[in-house]
């Protein structure tokens, strides 16, 4: 028994040697004791030895002072020891001393992503959703917010999830188990698509009050999580050819008069929302933008709304920049100007997007924007 | 002559200006930068905790940098010591009071 007490002991010696060892010969040599003993406590709260390494020998090669240094430390400690991903946090450290920030500032924006993402989990908790869906939620809700939502509107979205959460729990009282457990993968990936939504909206430049009034408009109007990626993605296409912000807000505004999310992808379903909304408002492309011919000669909504105020329709004829996406589909050639084949994006990139809706009127794409 | 000196202007204005722009190839996306009056560009993203990588130079205005992958991220470039933010339309905070491009696949 004390023979093998003795060899566990020496065991433990060797091993925490080598550790020690591993931290010592990584770190420059004019490393504190304390930022080696803090980086040794970050990889027993479980970073990686490579990426705590990383950390302080980045902060000791650009010469932050040691009060600065173990701060940063702390917040991705504290991170880890809330159980959220100290990958986010640490990665703040090396963006700031890439841009050459202070390290003052580098700290605050470190504790400032903490933050971010302690709000964001605490507000995936309270989604009902299945306890290993958290973290992939929630980094999805604190991306939403680096791009600009609100608090307040995030706390909008998550009330707008759980009332439907709620309504969809009284329904299924009886269910069994399984159909409960269906439920709340729905749940959770509908909120991962509304909020995937949003972040995309916010990063494109649409105010957070805007975004988190067309996704809870949809959410309100029973928009499925396939559903909200189908408005993602034609908001994400269309919004390339003019002012998200007020594509969002069309959006909301269709959505409201009961537009489904395969209507959001032909205006010429929207009827008079979707014209009123967004004519004279610089929003220069609906599918169709560009240099379409055979004006109006059957393509969806070739009549009625798209009068080409603003957005032009399908088919409407290429009064338009002649940038962008390739006009409605002209017999399949939507070519657009692209170069090489592959999939640019860019100068003279190919007509792609918005364009080639169903409609049959004329049109090739011309050079892309941007 | 109006006409002339109208595209003399515009073609001096836009020589002046940076445009960015990426291509994929069989996942490999390389991103140009036109940044006529450069030096020096670097590249920085979120893939790899923001490492400055030096962006090849392909011709006296266009530098290239390729990256392999097929997921978002954020990232930025640094020109002659001084970080630059392309016309992306995609942007987050910094947390720095400035922003990032964010890159998706396929937009």
């Amino acid at each position: 028994m004390k023979k093998t007490a003795i060899i566990v002991g020496i065991l433990l010696m060797c091993a925490s040697a080598s550790f020690a060892d591993e931290v010592d010969q990584d770190l420059p040599n004019q490393t504190a004791e304390q930022l080696k003993a803090n980086t040794r406590e970050m990889i027993r709260l479980g970073i990686s030895t490579d990426e705590a390494v990383k950390m302080t020998r980045a902060m000791v090669e650009n010469r932050f002072q040691v009060e600065n240094a173990v701060q940063a430390q702390e917040v991705v400690m504290n991170a880890k020891k809330q159980g959220l991903p100290a990958g986010p946090v640490m990665n703040k450290a090396h963006e700031g001393i890439a841009k050459n920030v202070q390290a003052g500032s580098i700290v605050a924006a470190m504790e400032k992503t903490r933050e971010r993402y302690a709000y964001a989990y605490e507000k995936a908790k309270t989604l009902g959703i299945d306890t290993r869906e958290v973290a992939p939620t929630g980094d999805v809700i604190a991306e939403s917010m680096a791009a600009g939502l609100t608090r307040r509107d995030a706390d909008v979205i998550c009330d707008r999830l759980q009332t439907r959460d709620r309504l969809r729990t009284t329904d299924t009282d009886q269910t069994p188990a399984q159909d409960r457990q269906r439920d709340r993968e729905q749940i959770h990936k509908v909120a991962q698509e509304s909020f995937m939504t949003v972040r995309e909206m916010n990063r494109l430049g649409v105010p957070s009050d805007v975004a988190s009034d067309t996704v809870c408009q949809a959410l309100e109007n029973g928009y499925q999580a396939r559903d909200m990626e189908q408005l993602r993605n034609t908001f994400m296409n269309r919004a390339r050819q003019g002012d998200p912000a007020q594509l969002a807000k069309t959006y909301a505004h269709a959505i409201r008069n009961g537009a489904g999310a395969q209507d959001l992808d032909s205006p010429g379903r929207l009827g008079k929302g979707w014209s009123d909304e967004a004519s004279g408002s610089g929003m220069s492309g609906g599918p169709g933008q560009g240099t379409g011919s055979g004006a109006g000669s059957g393509g969806p909504g070739s009549g009625g709304s798209d009068s080409g105020e603003g957005a032009g329709g399908p088919g409407s004829g290429g009064s338009d920049s002649g940038e962008g996406a390739g006009g409605p589909g002209s017999g399949g050639s939507d070519s657009g100007a692209g170069t090489g084949g592959s999939s640019d994006s860019g100068p003279g990139s190919s007509g792609s997007g918005a364009g080639g809706d169903h409609g049959d009127g004329g049109g090739s794409g011309s050079g892309g924007k941007k | 002559m109006k006409r002339l000196l109208s595209v003399l202007i515009l073609s001096s204005l836009l020589a002046g200006c940076t445009q960015h722009y990426y291509r994929n190839d069989d996942g490999l996306t390389t991103l140009f930068l036109e940044a006529p009056d450069a030096t020096s560009v670097s590249f920085a993203s979120s893939l790899d905790g923001y490492v400055l990588h030096p962006a090849q130079r392909l011709s006296r205005s266009t530098w290239a940098v390729s990256v392999r992958c097929d997921t978002q991220f954020s990232y930025f470039y640094v020109i002659d010591g001084s970080v630059y933010l392309p016309d992306c339309p995609y942007r987050e905070h910094d947390d720095f009071g400035s922003e990032n491009c964010v890159f998706i696949p396929g937009m």
